[in-house]
């Protein structure tokens, strides 16, 4: 069991408030949605929790332990697992290379072993690879495209490719940045199961969507943002009635 | 065989030049794998040249205990240049170098141990081909072991993107710095292999034109590949003599292969060879269809 905790997180570039007095919680086995229009401050967000930003006021701790000061390496060490809004693969190894990398963290292998031809290094890399393909066809790449690189895999394949790859690193957190974002209804269901699944296995999930549908099926809770401030939090169907959420969203008028 | 006898007797001094620039292409690709574009190397190979050179002259101590003593000499200043413009990105890592660079052929030149500008000489001339060619064959076998190291995944990651790479627990500064110093270390190596070839050494032997030579090996061998960069080595340091029979036109020739080189490969020789793209896509498309 892992939480996450944001405590009135806030952060300035320059004069402009990404991010102000965010208050929040992500406990292991739950999935927490966290919504608002673009420029909301959602991504910032994921940036501060991963160390890529350093927070200006509050803190981030997982569990007793401050992510907010370390840096992002360390962060990731800590089980901290991430994906990009905009993918972030490694352009030239293949798909299964990809997941190897994302097992860094957990890898035990002698790193000198290598070089004198130890067994448990080339027993290590077997099972690596083997791991690779399991998440692989967890999330849905198909089979044919395991040894292609990156780079020429089709879109659907490389958002799933960034899930498996942050899965590998056996996350205690995992944060999802518009997982969905291209996929079509039939791929989008799919992914839903998939983060229900994840979530199942003691992993704090937060999942940053447009796809509101998605959210509301997914989320045990819902956390919402407006100009960089909280502006309500709850279960889907407390923040879908909430009517600062539907101001947010569709404007004044038609939250009266 | 008396003909390959003859060959050497012949062309031994060029044999040995081939494997001496082929080191200074692995100490080089060390730092293009991990992705960054340090231009120092000539400049290490400089500082240990003059180190391992001045142990043999005033101690006549061997070729090897000079030689890594050379190599420690530059790994150390390695490491101090190294903690500052590691943290550097792209262009500014190459200019810095390129300066730390300039600033050791001015000390080079004016200091008097160095014999300032005219050099060292009477340097025991202790390389032979097969220490240059045993040395080369280690380091091979280290750049190919490498790769399955988690260092070696390391390297590789920041290569592709070093962002992504530190999301996943790899710390891009730390590579970055062990792959200076380690890059310095084998430039170092390479020095004062060159150092005891000739029997004399100047400042200008480790100056940016140098440098650029070392460049263009890896360059035309395929940047991030170490294969690749002994076999630039090799390539651009033979082209000069196998268009030896075109005398006043062989410069010009020489032009245009690696013209030809970079519009028609830009990935390298190596890359031709390269296991990337389609025809690793073709060939598990056909492995999985075996499979049924």
């Amino acid at each position: 069991m892992s939480t996450l905790h944001y405590r009135d997180v806030g952060v300035n570039f320059g004069g402009v408030h990404a991010l102000s007095g965010v208050t929040f919680d992500v406990q292991s086995g739950h999935v927490v949605g966290l919504i608002g229009p673009n420029g909301a401050g959602k991504t910032t967000l994921i940036n501060v929790t991963t160390g890529v930003v350093a927070p200006t006021t509050g803190s981030v701790t997982l569990d007793d332990t401050p992510l907010s000061g370390r840096r992002q390496h360390q962060i990731a060490r800590l089980g901290v697992a991430r994906t990009y809004q905009n993918i972030r693969l490694f352009p030239r190894m293949t798909a299964i290379e990809n997941v190897v990398v994302g097992a860094t963290r957990i890898r035990r292998d002698p790193d000198l072993g290598a070089f004198v031809f130890l067994p448990a290094v080339r027993r290590a890399r077997i099972e690596l690879d083997e791991h690779a393909r399991y998440l692989l066809h967890r999330v849905g790449v198909p089979r044919d495209e395991w040894q292609t690189v990156a780079s020429v895999m089709p879109y659907g394949s490389q958002r799933r490719l960034e899930i498996a790859r942050a899965l590998a690193m056996r996350p205690r957190v995992l944060l999802l940045d518009e997982p969905a974002a291209g996929m079509n209804p039939a791929e989008t269901a799919s992914l839903q199961a998939l983060i229900r699944s994840i979530a199942q296995e003691d992993v704090a999930v937060m999942l940053v969507e447009h796809d509101m549908p998605l959210v509301m099926r997914t989320c045990d809770r819902v956390a919402v943002l407006n100009f960089g401030e909280l502006i309500a939090q709850g279960t889907p169907a407390e923040v879908s009635r909430d009517p600062a959420v539907v101001e947010a969203y569709l404007g004044s008028e038609a939250a009266q | 065989m008396e003909w390959l006898v003859h060959f050497y007797a012949l062309h031994s001094k060029l044999i040995d030049q081939v494997g001496i620039n082929a080191i200074f292409a692995l100490s080089l690709s060390l730092t293009l794998q991990a992705g960054h574009l340090a231009l120092a190397n000539a400049a290490f190979g400089g500082i240990a040249a003059y180190v391992a050179s001045l142990l043999s002259l005033s101690r006549g101590w061997p070729l090897s205990v000079t030689t890594l003593i050379g190599a420690a000499a530059a790994a150390a200043v390695g490491v101090v240049i190294g903690l500052p413009v590691t943290r550097l990105r792209g262009v500014f890592l190459a200019i810095a170098t390129i300066g730390f660079g300039e600033i050791a052929l001015i000390v080079e030149n004016n200091l008097s141990i160095t014999g300032g500008a005219e050099g060292l000489s009477q340097i025991p001339n202790e390389t032979t081909t097969w220490k240059i060619y045993l040395v080369l064959a280690v380091l091979a076998f280290f750049f190919w072991r490498l790769r399955r190291t988690r260092a070696g995944w390391a390297i590789a990651a920041v290569r592709e993107d070093e962002y992504a790479a530190a999301s996943f627990g790899i710390d891009p500064a730390r590579v970055k710095f062990w792959t200076f110093v380690g890059s310095a270390a084998i430039a170092g190596i390479a020095g004062s292999l060159y150092a005891h070839e000739n029997f004399f050494i100047a400042p200008g032997d480790w100056g940016f034109s140098r440098m650029i030579d070392i460049l263009v090996y890896c360059v035309i061998g395929g940047a991030a590949s170490p294969w690749g960069a002994m076999l630039g080595a090799a390539i651009i340091s033979l082209l000069p003599e196998v268009f030896r029979f075109l005398h006043d036109y062989r410069d010009i020739v020489n032009g245009i292969v690696l013209l030809a080189v970079v519009i028609f490969a830009p990935q390298g020789i190596a890359g031709l060879w390269s296991r990337d793209r389609r025809g690793r896509k073709a060939a598990t498309t056909a492995a999985a269809e075996g499979q049924g």
